[in-house]
């Protein structure tokens, strides 16, 4: 309403962010917050029984750690900011001004995580004999500061699920102790050993010969390791899964499998199970025959886990929905307590950058653009991910779209699906958004990514 | 689309203006600083590497500031997050604004830095393995340096935009906000900066004691008279630049007080260049190094307080104007709450529950008598007269009857509406 | 990546120490700690209760027929209602006979069903459903033509059967034969009873029917005319620079908006801030081109004191 609208019409602008940020937890939990304490574990144990080649296959994964972390893992961190800034500013700036302290501090132990790398990694070969207690103290460090940095976000990202009172209130404690702080904090925490475990053992593979003693060993230890931190990952997945809002669990079924998997929820979890086991049979496998012919199989936990993160960040994303942040914010960047306003005063009249600023028979399939653009474009496409033809296509197979049906359809629309916002506008602005998309049934229309600026 | 006052975030500002601006000004100057370091080092690098192919020790040089890369970079990242915290909170409007604009342009800044980071260690951790390939090597070094190079007009390309609110319905792209004032100017500046700063540091750097480079035909002074030659001729050439940006400045930005800051400045700078004309005929050099890194340091210190005073007078106005805008849209929500609803509509007998919900959860898909995106009512509900309990099953669980409509998704109604549903709908 | 056979190496570990042990009881007390607090926190933690009443979407939209406070009235010209003769409204005839086959269609066919058994589609959900038109008994107004008439015109109370009274007399006697179209067996009216129901609604007289604005309306204006809106002193003869930018940066048709605005909010008297910022929010409502928000600081000083000088009496 307030912003210009961005607009990424093949992918989608959900897909652009969830990239972004998939890539970004995976890198993190794997590679920073869970690796770190591997490492560090693992080179104490390794110094303490004096092995020098344990020593040596840790810094060349802290190696690959390094160059992952600091280039990618780091940007797309801060890709996460550019990302949701373009795509729905009103959200993340409502966020930023809620949690400004909680992300300034996070950025104090950052600095420190970052330097603590640069010195962990740096002087790992000149830090020997004598000085290596020291550089397994700066590993320790630098894996509390890397869970820190978790810690603080994890906050925020449970605000947007279930703020507990803050709605109310506007007290930022309250946002910040929100009911699933604790259970995702502990549940994220688990699942980065995992996943550290895991990547460790995949890269174990890479450095080592495959018919070498190493190689067994660092085989067994890391699945050891891995199917160590399983345990409570499983018990604290579960008390997450309870401090999910009830309600909300009404759109996991479409959060799991997209509208058009929904109704095979069942067969979908069975395969997400079957997934999980064959990785933790891959680990068991470790424990009992590292010596394993196919070293491609080592790869399996690692891939999986990945597969199986992805899929929880969508699905958390997405359960979430019609909310951006929950009960104070609709996905489209409509704030609740202005919803009503809006339906009385119009959508349009109250948008900064609209050219329509009312409904009137000869501007309505303009208008109804518009008003697509402020209040659906944020999740649908014309032509692309979440297509809004390919939607409707769905509803009415056959048949020619119309008007009335669609916007009797809109009107209702929160009822009828649950993770859709109400329609934020006039009867005027739904009736012209019904004529806009009806027309797309024969006319097909494309939104340039600068979507605001009218082209001339 | 006359009006292009938005509306701002209806939340308070997290601390006052006065510590916000603090931190923003401190945050943006160590950041800048090192992305001074990675951009100059990344120059030098290449610079060095090429001077390398002549004279071999300038090769052992260019390694040396490879490393530096390393470590600058990351840093330069890391204190990059909270000067884009900090702005993204004190001008939300306008920064927001001017991103989504750039859309696709603003993005690609995640990917090319890291892209710049992987040829960078490539670059780096590939050295003694390419001795034989330089050719390949220098081109790993070089396209780190250009995509080094391109970030920075990125950023000073959305930094200007947002100044300009009365430009941002003529921006239709990237390249129509890179040619608005005065992005271009500016962007020299910024390397002539970047050129003079990381001049200092290896001057500082190459000038350690324990630097072993007094071997071969290359003198450690030699290196560090080579840096500060750097340092002169990129901070004379910044008298031109800042002369241009100035002059390039649109009207309404300049201020009193910018004049006042520029002022000191051009006083402080002739001095630096004297002291670095020095230095670099000196037979040993190194002697002023301490003063000129004080006052340049205070040249930039001003420099950081010229440009955000060139923002705050940029964008006072468009802020209060969204100040108010915003100012009186809560007041007219405070008001449309009074006069909150009375459901139930204009008299008549009062709705049925079971046909509320039957309005809420039901009625976009199913009318009575025609097919909407669900078979009409009339229809779909015979199997079930007398089968209340079958309904409600259908309702929560549907399966698959008609081949010709769309699947019924599942309905997660409590018991009790259920109930009052099924019972309105079945008589 | 060197991946050569790496063999133990030759360094002699210490026999006192054993890792082994250590990683043990670290792993153990590890685990307890992380099962222990996963257990303890889903005890305590006070459970999520399965909140049926909370919707995902609480229902913030107004719905369209829903009014703001009792005072609030739908704004209605007034107009003015023609006598009716009501003997010859009351005869049944061809014409009254098409006009209220065309009008029942319109207005009560989706109710009362085409054949007025009370079948229609939006009736099914009412309670009580729409009367069947071909059953005589039971009708709250009788089934004579007068009766069918006062249904239509005041509507029938607890039920859902509204007030056509914004249909024309005529109208609602047309609706009314076709009415007793439908059946045979209608009650007779007879003068009396044709005499009271001109008298109850004024048939042969007329009527006019005021204008009806929203109490929020009347107020604004009640207000507007008790604090007198203040107009312009006249700015012909007045050949300041500042009139005259004054005039430039008026549109067309801007003066009243420019004034609807400046005395809707008197405190920009006093404070110039106010004063632009009122201005400047929405150029166009308030009557003036949008590069007012451009003019200087000097230029919006004298502005201020020329619109003080004429608006404040």
């Amino acid at each position: 309403m307030d912003f210009p609208i961005f607009q990424a019409d093949f992918f989608g602008n959900r897909f652009l962010i969830a990239l972004i940020a998939i890539v970004h937890v995976i890198i993190n939990h794997s590679f920073a917050v869970g690796l770190m304490p591997t490492l560090t574990f693992f080179e104490w144990w390794a110094h303490r029984t004096g092995r020098e080649d344990w020593d040596r296959l840790l810094y060349r994964i802290l190696a690959v750690a390094f160059v992952v972390t600091t280039s990618v893992g780091a940007l797309t961190g801060v890709g996460i900011w550019f990302s949701t800034s373009v795509v729905n500013p009103a959200a993340i700036g409502s966020l930023l001004r809620v949690f400004y302290w909680a992300w300034f501090s996070e950025w104090v132990v950052f600095v420190c995580e970052v330097v603590l790398i640069l010195a962990y990694f740096l002087t790992w070969k000149r830090m020997t004999g004598a000085r290596k207690t020291t550089h397994i103290r700066i590993g320790i460090a630098l894996s509390v500061m890397s869970w820190l940095t978790m810690a603080i976000i994890t906050a925020i990202l449970g605000f947007m699920m279930n703020p507990g009172s803050w709605p109310q209130h506007l007290d930022l404690l309250a946002g910040f102790l929100n009911p699933a702080y604790i259970p995702q904090l502990f549940f994220r925490t688990t699942a980065a050993m995992a996943m550290a475990g895991s990547l460790a053992l995949a890269l174990a593979v890479l450095f080592t010969g495959r018919k070498t003693d190493l190689r067994s060993e660092s085989v067994r230890h890391f699945a050891g390791w891995t199917l160590f931190w399983i345990v409570p990952l499983t018990l604290w997945s579960l008390v997450y899964y309870q401090a999910i809002p009830a309600e909300m669990m009404t759109n996991l079924p479409v959060a799991f499998g997209t509208q058009a998997w929904a109704v095979h929820y069942g067969l979908l979890l069975k395969f997400t199970l079957a997934v999980a086991l064959i990785s933790l049979g891959v680990n068991v496998w470790a424990l009992v025959r590292p010596r394993s012919a196919w070293s491609f199989i080592w790869v399996v936990p690692f891939l999986s886990i990945c597969l199986l993160i992805a899929q929880f960040e969508r699905t958390r994303q997405f359960i979430r929905k019609p909310y951006v942040l929950a009960y104070y914010m609709f996905s489209n960047g409509v704030r609740i307590d202005e919803a009503p306003y809006l339906a009385k005063t119009g959508l349009l009249a109250n948008s900064a950058w609209t050219i329509n600023r009312t409904v009137s028979p000869d501007n309505r399939t303009e208008a109804g653009r518009e008003v697509f653009l402020l209040a659906c474009s944020r999740c649908h496409t014309i032509n692309g991910a979440n297509s809004i033809r390919t939607n409707l296509s769905r509803l009415y197979p056959g048949q020619t779209w119309s008007e009335e049906a669609i916007e009797g359809y809109v009107k209702n629309i929160h009822g009828a699906r649950p993770y859709m916002p109400p329609f934020p506008g006039t009867a005027a602005e739904r009736k012209a958004l019904a004529s806009y998309l009806a027309a797309l049934q024969t006319k097909s229309d494309r939104i340039a990514s600068n979507a605001s600026i009218p082209r001339n | 689309m006359d009006s292009l006052v938005p509306k701002d975030v209806l939340l308070p500002l997290p601390a006052p203006v006065w510590l916000l601006t603090a931190l923003l000004l401190i945050s943006f100057l160590l950041h800048i600083l090192f992305v001074n370091l990675m951009v100059g080092g990344s120059i030098l690098v290449l610079w060095t590497e090429i001077r390398g192919l002549r004279k071999k020790e300038w090769d052992r040089v260019s390694h040396r500031i490879a490393e530096t890369v390393t470590v600058n970079k990351s840093l330069a990242v890391v204190l990059g997050v909270a000067p884009l915290l900090t702005i993204s909170v004190l001008y939300t409007a306008q920064f927001y604004s001017s991103s989504t604009l750039l859309g696709h342009a603003w993005l690609m800044v995640i990917p090319l830095v890291i892209l710049a980071f992987l040829f960078a260690y490539a670059h780096k951790y590939s050295w003694t393995r390419l001795e034989g390939s330089k050719g390949f090597h220098l081109t790993l070094g070089g396209v780190a340096c250009v995509l080094f190079l391109s970030v920075p007009l990125i950023f000073l390309t959305n930094i200007n935009l947002m100044l300009y609110p009365e430009h941002w319905k003529s921006v239709h792209s990237f390249w129509n906000a890179l040619w608005l004032p005065n992005v271009l100017p500016r962007y020299f500046h910024f390397l002539m900066a970047t050129l003079a700063l990381t001049g200092l540091f290896f001057v500082y750097y190459f000038g350690r004691k324990g630097e072993d480079l007094n071997s071969g035909n290359l003198k450690s002074t030699d290196v560090v008279r080579s840096f500060y030659g750097i340092a002169l001729g990129a901070t004379s050439a910044q008298v031109l630049a800042g002369l241009l940006v100035f002059l390039t400045l649109p009207a309404h930005v300049v201020s009193l007080s910018l004049i006042l800051l520029l002022g000191l400045v051009l006083a402080l700078v002739p001095v630096a260049l004297l002291w670095l004309w020095r230095e670099v005929t000196a037979e040993v050099p190194g002697r002023r190094f301490a003063r000129i890194v004080l006052l340049l340091t205070s040249v930039v210190v001003l420099m950081v307080l010229a440009r955000h005073e060139i923002r705050e007078t940029a964008v006072a106005p468009h802020r209060a104007l969204v100040m108010a805008k915003t100012a009186e849209y809560q007041r007219r929500l405070v008001e449309a709450h009074d006069y909150l609803l009375i459901p139930g509509g204009l008299g008549g007998a009062p709705a049925s529950p079971g046909s509320l919900v039957f309005d809420r959860r039901c009625a976009s898909c199913h009318a009575f008598d025609r097919r909407l995106v669900g078979p009409p009512m009339n229809e779909a509900l015979t199997p079930y007269r007398g089968n209340p309990r079958d309904l409600m099953n259908w309702i929560v669980r549907p399966g698959r009857r008609r081949p010709e409509y769309p699947p019924m998704p599942p309905q997660e109604i409590p018991q009790d509406e259920l109930q009052q549903l099924v019972e309105f709908v079945l008589q | 990546m060197n991946d050569t056979m790496e063999s133990r190496p030759e360094l002699p570990t210490d026999p006192r120490w054993k890792p082994e042990r250590t990683v043990l009881i670290l792993a153990a007390v590890v685990q307890i700690l992380l099962i222990g607090s996963a257990i303890w926190y889903s005890e305590t933690s006070p459970a999520t209760p399965i909140d049926t009443t909370r919707r995902l979407v609480p229902e913030v939209i107004v719905p369209e027929d829903v009014v703001f406070r009792d005072t609030e009235i739908a704004a209605r010209k007034g107009r003015e209602i023609p006598p009716v003769d009501v003997r010859q409204a009351a005869t049944p005839s061809p014409e009254a006979l098409n006009e209220g086959t065309r009008l029942y269609s319109e207005h009560c066919r989706l109710c009362h069903g085409p054949g007025g058994r009370g079948d229609g589609p939006a009736g099914t959900t009412l309670k009580p459903p729409p009367r069947d038109l071909t059953r005589l008994s039971g009708w709250r107004n009788g089934t004579r033509l007068s009766g069918i008439f006062r249904s239509l015109t005041l509507g029938i109370p607890s039920t859902s059967m509204p007030a056509f009274d914004y249909l024309t007399h005529q109208q609602r006697f047309a609706i009314s034969h076709f009415v007793r179209s439908l059946a045979a067996g209608h009650e007779q009216d007879t003068d009396t009873s044709l005499a009271s129901l001109d008298k109850e609604f004024s048939l042969s007289q007329g009527a006019r029917e005021p204008s009806v604005i929203p109490v929020s309306t009347a107020l604004e204006r009640v207000l507007a005319e008790s604090s007198g809106e203040p107009e312009y002193r006249a700015l012909t003869g007045n050949d300041s620079p500042t009139a005259s930018l004054l005039e430039s940066l008026e549109e067309p048709d801007g003066r009243s908006r420019l004034n609807r605005i400046l005395s809707s909010d008197t405190t920009w008297h006093q404070d110039i801030e106010r004063f632009r910022n009122l201005i400047c929010l929405d150029p166009a409502a308030a009557g003036v081109k949008p590069r007012v928000r451009f003019l200087s600081d000097e230029e919006w000083q004298k502005l201020h004191a020329l619109l003080r000088e004429l608006l404040v009496e």
